[in-house]
């Protein structure tokens, strides 16, 4: 069988425009959750944004013109050009498929009186950057990217295409923002996933793109890292609330270590937004499928919760942390807040990593987990 | 035996049609979407309380799912997570967005509702089929400019093929702001007594779409 590889990533976050300048903030100890004012409250929310100076001069190199995209679409176009430059092989043939993931797209548009269609957005991005295919667009609320690589996974091995580019991408918005405090989901202070004292999400936004490659291709090591297998479930529980058992999230991870053959994981990527429900779903999930002693971190305390982007962004960072072996710590996490413990990881260290789990969870029930692997 | 088209159900205008068949024709006095949805609702008897909280995207996919699914043998494989759903759609969650932004527009009269916010995902009206009926299986939501059968045949075609759904409900919903129509289709690989009905071939799917229209 054919075997699908990461073959590389850029991560656009406001910790860095690489996926290797993200980590190392990351590793550094920074965060990209700042405090922000909205229009609507006198009261500050902690979210992460991406500094708009900073977004142009990284663009303007690029030799479009600014003025005729969108932030997202600086964003997307960034994390997706940076992806192809670090492959040695063209993916602007009909061989190659782009895969573009976001919740919420240009919803920000809808304030001035435009109308965001996600299509338009993703077709923009994929002339920006020259693919030949129309790309397939994914819009799973906060599983979109990984479900996308769950999608162009299966359309490798199914051998239409021999390269896949997975975006996920999207922005802090009063839309989003106002409803998600309305939902009374939103941590006005940084957010603590899996501790006892969190209160709920942070926002964030950011692009990542993801090139993946069934094609024999040179300059891939025998230490690649295979996409092994992914699946997504539905909790056909509640379109808002997390199934209380962990149902939906433990199908999908079952599936996906059956699928596997089993043996070990070595850490988990969870999904950590530090709702309450959340996270107490995620630790009686991986307590059924006995992955409760594995190591896992929540990235939401460094970029917020990046909905349709975050299972891509985070899936980057966890892959990097293999090629690098060295863990990325659970920021915000000092107790235990779950009624079933879990193990967030404390500190950076070093580790031999093998075996990386990412999971996430979203409104309408949704789940989706993916399985990476160092090819033996 | 390869999989095989066991159904399709098809909302246009204010018409509805199950397996090409016209079954329920709105009348003059159902003018908007989610007055005609409604009242196609209480024509065929539905007991389904939750379908009065739904915006008009998933009550347009609800009733479409409703109609369709009775006529095929998904009740017999739900619940293990055999059955995927794999939809597409143009607008995403458009007109709920519009509502949802009205009551933000404005710092003054700053009124977003919970109940409002939830329907601003396309993906919900999977949700909202999945609780419905149990479907626990593969889900994915893909837009599109119009309705444009290839992704939904591979995707859904790789499903079946590898084992990790035994049916699956495909197809189409979309509410815009000047038109709204479904079209769910159910593959499967079909049990030996039930005769196939359609090839599970873009071409089949594209011409079970345009059907209704002739009808």
């Amino acid at each position: 069988m054919k075997k699908v590889l990461y073959a590389a990533s850029t991560c656009v976050t406001p910790l860095g425009f690489t996926t290797a300048a993200t980590f190392e903030a990351v590793q550094a100890g920074q965060t990209g959750l700042r405090p922000h004012w909205f229009d609507f409250s006198d009261e500050s929310f902690a979210a992460a944004t991406i500094d708009e100076t900073w977004l142009a001069e990284a663009f303007a190199p690029l030799g479009h013109s600014a003025a005729d995209y969108s932030k997202l679409e600086k964003m997307s176009i960034l994390a997706v050009t940076g992806a192809m430059s670090r492959v040695a092989f063209s993916l602007t043939g009909p061989d190659t498929l782009l895969v573009y993931c976001s919740a919420k797209g240009n919803i920000s548009h809808l304030a001035v009186g435009g109308t965001p269609y996600l299509a338009q957005l993703a077709r923009t991005v994929a002339r920006a950057c020259g693919f030949a295919n129309e790309p397939l667009v994914i819009s799973n609320a906060c599983i979109s990217s990984l479900q996308g690589l769950v999608v162009a996974r299966r359309l490798l091995k199914a051998g239409r295409y021999q390269h896949a580019v997975v975006v996920g991408a999207d922005e802090v918005t009063k839309f989003t923002l106002s409803g998600f405090h309305a939902f009374n989901a939103l941590s006005r202070q940084p957010c603590l996933p899996f501790d006892a004292a969190r209160e709920g999400i942070n926002l964030g936004e950011a692009a990542a793109a993801m090139v993946l490659t069934v094609g024999p291709v040179e300059g891939l090591s025998a230490g690649a890292v295979e996409v092994v297998t992914g699946f997504s479930t539905n909790d056909a529980h509640h379109i808002s609330a997390p199934s209380r058992t962990g149902e939906g999230l433990y199908q999908a991870v079952t599936k996906v270590l059956q699928q596997a053959g089993g043996g070990p994981v070595d850490f988990i990527g969870a999904h950590g937004t530090a709702t309450r429900y959340n996270d107490e779903m995620e630790a009686q999930a991986f307590h059924r499928a006995g992955l409760h002693e594995v190591p896992l971190h929540s990235l939401k305390g460094y970029f917020g919760h990046t909905l349709g982007a975050a299972g891509l962004l985070e899936a980057a960072l966890g892959i990097e942390s293999m090629q690098r072996s060295e863990l990325i710590s659970s920021r915000g996490y000092t107790t235990c807040g779950t009624s079933l413990p879990v193990r967030p990881i404390r500190q950076r260290a070093p580790a031999e990593l093998r075996r990386f789990l990412k999971t996430s969870s979203g409104f309408g029930g949704c789940n989706a987990a993916v399985l990476f692997a160092k090819a033996a | 035996m390869q999989p095989h088209i066991t159904a399709s159900c098809a909302i246009r205008g204010n018409q509805i049609f199950v397996n090409g068949t016209l079954v329920y024709q709105g009348t003059a006095d159902t003018p908007d979407l989610a007055a005609f949805l409604v009242a196609a609702y209480r024509h065929f008897g539905l007991q389904y309380p939750k379908f009065f909280k739904m915006d008009a995207l998933c009550k347009l996919a609800f009733l479409t799912a409703e109609l369709l699914l009775p006529t095929t043998s998904l009740a017999a494989r739900r619940g293990a997570g055999e059955v995927g759903v794999v939809l597409a759609n143009r607008s995403s969650s458009l007109l709920t967005d519009l509502v949802h932004q009205q009551s933000i527009q404005e710092p003054a009269a700053h009124l977003p509702s919970p109940a409002v916010f939830v329907y601003t995902l396309p993906n919900i009206a999977i949700g909202e089929i999945s609780i419905r009926h149990q479907l626990t299986g593969e889900n994915t939501l893909f837009v599109a400019d119009s309705f444009e059968p290839e992704a939904l045949v591979a995707y859904a075609g790789e499903l079946l093929a590898e084992g990790s759904c035994q049916a699956c409900l495909c197809g189409w919903f979309e509410a815009g702001l000047t038109s709204h129509e479904a079209f769910f289709y159910v593959v499967e690989v079909p049990a030996p007594e039930v005769p196939a009905r359609h090839p599970h071939h873009t071409s089949a799917i594209e011409a079970l779409y345009t059907q209704p229209l002739y009808s």
